[in-house]
């Protein structure tokens, strides 16, 4: 489902303008991605887990030229979907 | 490790940022976590704008072991969701590292600065069965005065024609150790001089043989190699002549030392070597006059060094763009590794181009046939 589908869906449901869900889309992503820069995860219930990890810093080689790089540490957000929806997914398998 | 916080949670600390009530916040994430739920369930893949993608994927059976009894065991095909943060969030929970970049590194190649010295090296070497492949780099102390060794030469040129009392020659042959730890500097100024019957070899367009080896180098001009008779076959008419050029080498070498008592005016000795049957091809050929550069004979080499931190494999990565291909750097050096896991820090190894062996590390045929040659080595050693 794209995103216009899902907002328009949404705001049905929520009985919202699309823009206000709009901007509470944007809202949330915003406050998920500050908590997760301090390294908070979020949990929703039967959906399942954002966890921020932490990458340390390595050294790559680069696929081109063969030179080698040391690339800083990041942050990513990694998902694990919960049990539930796993199930979901598989068709109850 | 991370602490985690719950949507309840979420949603007061968004209604602080928007200035919305809690209530409406929550309810919001409810139900969007509630559709998102439902739109992956009916095997949707979802995309949301400012926040990521959610991506069902498929992952095949495979195999496991149970930890605990070590039992085998397969894993089931499943289907998985894989999210991708958008960029906008995933520069904004990278933001305590944005500030740094990847920082490319001093490499430490080894450097190629012998190249033009070990690509004679090898070329000689290489036509020499049996012959252990040498460190380059020792050995100057004998001719520093290139100038004195050079005007000898000519001398020597003078004095006789391209030949050698065959005597000499036949003890050369006995000596090749010897030769190969003696001086390869000396080696080197020599080529020019001492091989002019490698030269006379070259030119004689009627009867045009070209080396095999040589087309694999497009840029460079093409060779003609002259074979006499051809009972000797190109093999065996290669190696007669890097041993005959070993040979006058040692002579000289000899020679100019006072290892041998020569004397060189005699005409006798001089006309001993035409009989030899090799030389006889060199000797048809004397009359033509040009002299090719002496690279033409030669293959580039490409050279690389094993280190403790480079492996064939990271040779092979880095020269054909596939680690997978290392076996065959492997076999182009068989005769002087061992184990391809104790191979000694330093060794120069000879980097072939992989259309030698006509395979293309792009193609996954020849890529699993590497991999079976690879485990051929290995199976060697067991």
């Amino acid at each position: 489902m794209d995103n216009k589908t899902f907002i328009e869906e949404l705001s049905r449901r929520l009985d919202l303008s699309r823009e206000t869900v709009g901007t509470l889309i944007e809202n949330f992503s915003e406050t998920l991605g500050k908590r997760a820069s301090e390294m908070e995860g979020l949990a929703v219930p039967n959906f399942g887990v954002f966890e921020p990890r932490m990458r340390q810093e390595r050294i790559a080689l680069h696929p081109a030229s063969g030179k080698r790089l040391l690339v800083p540490p990041r942050i990513s957000l990694s998902f694990k979907c919960s049990p539930a929806l796993k199930l979901k997914i598989n068709n109850g398998k | 490790m991370a602490s985690r916080i719950s949507v309840s949670n979420l949603a007061s600390l968004m209604a602080e940022a928007s200035g919305r009530s809690k209530k409406n916040c929550e309810d919001f994430l409810k139900e969007f976590f509630k559709l998102a739920g439902e739109v992956l369930a009916s095997g949707e893949n979802l995309r949301i704008k400012g926040f990521g993608n959610f991506k069902i994927s498929e992952v095949e059976t495979r195999s496991s072991v149970n930890v605990s009894t070590g039992e085998k065991y397969d894993i089931e095909a499943h289907n998985k969701i894989v999210f991708t943060p958008s960029k906008e969030l995933a520069a904004l929970i990278n933001s305590p590292f944005e500030a740094f970049e990847s920082i490319e590194m001093e490499d430490e190649m080894p450097d190629f600065v012998d190249e033009d010295d070990s690509v004679q090296e090898v070329a000689i070497e290489e036509n020499e069965p049996g012959n252990p492949i040498l460190e380059a780099g020792s050995d100057e102390e004998e001719f520093d005065d290139e100038l004195t060794y050079e005007a000898y030469a000519d001398e020597l040129e003078e004095n006789y024609n391209p030949s050698t009392p065959a005597p000499e020659k036949q003890e050369a042959v006995k000596l090749p150790d010897q030769t190969m730890t003696a001086p390869k500097e000396v080696k080197m100024q020599d080529m020019p001089e001492t091989t002019e019957s490698t030269e006379t070899i070259e030119s004689k367009p009627q009867n045009p043989v070209i080396m095999e080896k040589e087309k694999t180098i497009a840029s460079e001009p093409e060779v003609v190699y002259v074979q006499g008779p051809d009972r000797f076959g190109r093999g065996f008419f290669s190696g007669a002549m890097t041993s005959l050029a070993v040979c006058l080498i040692i002579f000289m070498l000899g020679c100019f030392f006072g290892w041998w008592p020569v004397n060189f005016g005699n005409p006798e000795e001089l006309e001993t070597q035409p009989e030899k049957p090799q030389i006889v091809v060199i000797e048809q050929q004397a009359n033509t006059d040009i002299e090719p550069p002496q690279e033409d004979i030669e293959e580039e080499k490409v050279y690389d060094h094993v280190s403790t931190t480079r492996y064939l494999t990271t040779i092979a990565r880095e020269h054909y763009g596939n680690f997978n291909f290392w076996p065959y750097i492997y076999i182009e050096n068989q005769k002087i590794l061992g184990h391809p896991d104790r191979i000694t820090p330093g060794t120069k190894v000879v980097v072939p181009p992989l259309s030698k062996y006509g395979v293309d590390p792009k193609n996954k045929k020849d890529e699993a046939e590497a991999k079976k040659k690879g485990l051929e080595i290995y199976s060697k050693y067991k």
